[in-house]
């Protein structure tokens, strides 16, 4: 027991100097500054959309760091069933809203805002090794993708392409990136012909085209930014000659028919709290100098192109951003829901 | 009674009698308990699957495309990719596990198999998603090597790795049942002038005759199941073919594919999730039920 004291005594003294210490440091990792405003937001939704709405979020929580947004991807329909029961306040949407989903939040007494917040090309993939097709025109596009589709090989689509099978790669059916190809290739969500290797995984997509010379596979551009080795981008050609997925062919639409726009919904009830409301108008402010100086550093923004943080995360995280006009539509529709709510 | 493990009376160890009765009881009910829930859930979970689509329709339709329209049920094609790795798998796998498991039990000296068992099992002990990334980034590339036309994703890289996967099965359960084997019969053997190949091919392989068999189908049971390395090697294209370098489902990758895409809980596709893994259990639970047979049928006894 004596020998017992002093060594109780030591640890009971470690123990403050260490929480001290924790103390000390949570102090230091505190970010951003604390602008007065409490409160959590919860954000669900497509894990297409999901980078571009927590990079809004992140800088949003630099300059109120007492709010809390917890950002959720578990898929555009997934999240649409939990938005429209009323259990997240803003939803990430790689494609407009559904009729079911409609009659969902109807039942549940969801109103809400839609909002374009950002666009995106869906990009058609090939190996670096197919040296001879650059380009597709959307009725090839069509004919080789259409549901019970015949066409097997690349000599089915041009006689002088090589006489070789098709591996073919895309995205599984549930994921918005599906509805809008579907959607926007054939003109019906939906379809498209069965027997193609359908992942939830774009990495996979990846994998697949860039370990087959014949491959020919379909994702979101991101995807191919950060693969540029591994795959080749194949134009589309929708009349007016080929387009490549680029930042002005997305964001004019000139890259036609797989650029789309996709969307975040804020709940209209809940845009009467404060914290809410900062959030959503935050998203079509002009952004800072830093950040702007930032943009135009990483070549993403004109010097003379003052974005707003919509379209700056947009183009941050590798997608587009909404035309000006766009935004200022936005801006004027969350005003009046605003209003709406309160 | 010579025996000094007599219980004696009393009212006391009667008492913790009963209490070590029922928590050992309740214990075993919870296992059983576990696999009626399970049953339950996915009879429960099927039930509104099979009003929409026939049961008929479902075993015997060839096409499986419940996502994408024109929706099709027939479970076969996915029963055929599962077919496939299981019969690849199996083929490779039972006998160079029949070998090992000669090897060691006949051939190696004591000190070597002490090391090589163990070894052997290590590889029963590799995450399967592991043993799946080693199949898409090491067999699939040697794969393509030698036969070029090779896809990303093939049966062939799915059922290689599946092989390795119950090679420590067949091997370590085949080598127990073969150490078993008592040595009087194949001192017998050696006797009447059998050399040691004899003595293993004729003498104790016949007699350990229930556990091998008993080991494949447990393997092959194992090799149905198996989901990660499958999924990720062997693709998601279901194809009803016996070219082994095409892409192809099996229903275990089916099941993962459903799983991480966002379908709705309620819709058909959630639905064909439990009907798929009704359909598994069905025919995991019909292997082992013929090992069980088969331990019984060709269990031979000595001493």
């Amino acid at each position: 027991m004596e020998r017992d004291a002093p060594s109780r005594r030591t640890r009971r003294g470690f123990l403050a100097a260490g929480a001290a210490g924790v103390a000390a440091l949570a102090g230091c990792v505190v970010h951003g500054a604390d602008s007065g405003l409490r409160g959590t937001i919860t954000m669900d939704g497509s894990n297409t959309v999901l980078p571009h709405g927590a990079a809004v979020a992140e800088e949003f929580l630099w300059r109120n760091n007492r709010v809390t947004i917890p950002v959720i991807g578990s898929g555009t329909g997934a999240g649409f069933q939990q938005f429209c029961e009323g259990h997240t306040d803003i939803q990430n949407a790689s494609r407009p809203i559904l009729p079911d989903e409609e009659a969902l939040c109807a039942d549940n007494g969801v109103e809400y805002v839609e909002l374009e917040a950002l666009r995106d090309g869906i990009a058609v993939l090939g190996n670096p090794e197919n040296d001879w097709c650059d380009c597709l025109s959307t009725a090839q596009l069509r004919a080789i993708w259409e549901p019970g589709s015949n066409v097997e090989t690349w000599a089915d689509v041009d006689s002088d392409w090589p006489d070789e099978e098709f591996a073919l790669y895309g995205r599984d059916p549930g994921s918005g990136t599906f509805d809008s190809y579907t959607e926007r290739l054939m003109g019906e969500i939906g379809a498209i012909r069965g027997d193609y290797s359908a992942s939830a995984d774009t990495n996979v997509i990846v994998r697949g085209v860039s370990g087959d010379a014949h491959a020919l596979g379909w994702g979101g551009v991101g995807f191919y930014q950060e693969n540029r080795d591994e795959l080749t981008l194949i134009a589309v050609d929708d009349g007016d000659g080929c387009e490549r997925p680029e930042r002005e062919s997305v964001e004019t639409g000139s890259y036609s028919p797989l650029s789309r726009s996709m969307y975040v919904y804020f709940n209209a009830d809940e845009l009467d709290s404060e914290v809410m409301r900062t959030f959503a108008r935050f998203y079509f402010e002009e952004v800072s100098e830093e950040a702007h100086e930032e943009a135009v550093s990483e070549g993403f923004a004109e010097p003379d192109e003052r974005l707003t943080w919509t379209q700056w995360a947009a183009r941050r995280v590798g997608f587009f951003a909404v035309a000006d006009d766009v935004v200022d539509r936005s801006r004027e529709t969350l005003e009046d829901a605003i209003a709406g709510a309160q | 009674m010579s025996t000094g493990l007599e219980i004696t009376d009393g009212a006391v160890s009667d008492r913790a009698t009963t209490a070590a009765r029922i928590v050992f009881f309740s214990c075993a009910l919870v296992t059983v308990l576990t696999t009626f829930g399970i049953i339950a859930v996915l009879i429960t979970g099927a039930a509104p699957f099979f009003r929409e689509v026939s049961v008929v329709e479902f075993l015997t339709g060839t096409n499986w495309s419940p996502l994408i329209a024109p929706r099709s049920f027939g479970v076969l094609e996915i029963v055929w990719g599962t077919m496939l790795i299981v019969v690849g798998s199996a083929a490779l796998a039972l006998p160079v596990g029949v070998l090992t498991a000669i090897y060691l039990s006949e051939y190696a000296s004591d000190r070597l198999r002490r090391v090589l068992k163990p070894t052997l099992e290590v590889l029963a002990g590799i995450p399967t998603i592991v043993y799946g990334f080693f199949a898409l980034s090491f067999i699939t590339p040697q794969l393509q090597r030698v036969f070029p036309q090779t896809g990303t994703f093939n049966a062939a890289a799915g059922a290689i790795v599946v092989a390795i996967m119950i090679l420590p099965m067949v091997s370590s359960l085949s080598e127990d049942a073969m150490s078993a084997v008592p040595d009087h019969l194949r001192h017998a053997g050696y006797g009447l002038g059998a050399t040691k190949f004899e003595v293993s091919t004729r003498v104790v392989l016949p007699a350990a005759l229930s556990g091998v068999l008993a080991s494949f189908v447990l393997a092959i049971s194992r090799a149905i199941g198996e989901t990660m390395a499958v999924a990720l090697a062997a693709g998601m294209n279901p194809t009803i073919t016996l070219d082994l370098l095409d892409e192809i489902q099996t229903m275990t990758a089916y099941m993962v594919q459903v799983a991480i895409s966002d379908v709705s809980v309620g819709s058909i596709q959630y639905q064909s999730l439990f009907a798929v893994g009704l359909t598994l259990f069905v025919m995991t639970l019909g292997m082992n039920l013929l090992s069980q047979w088969i331990r019984l049928r060709y269990q031979e006894v000595y001493d």
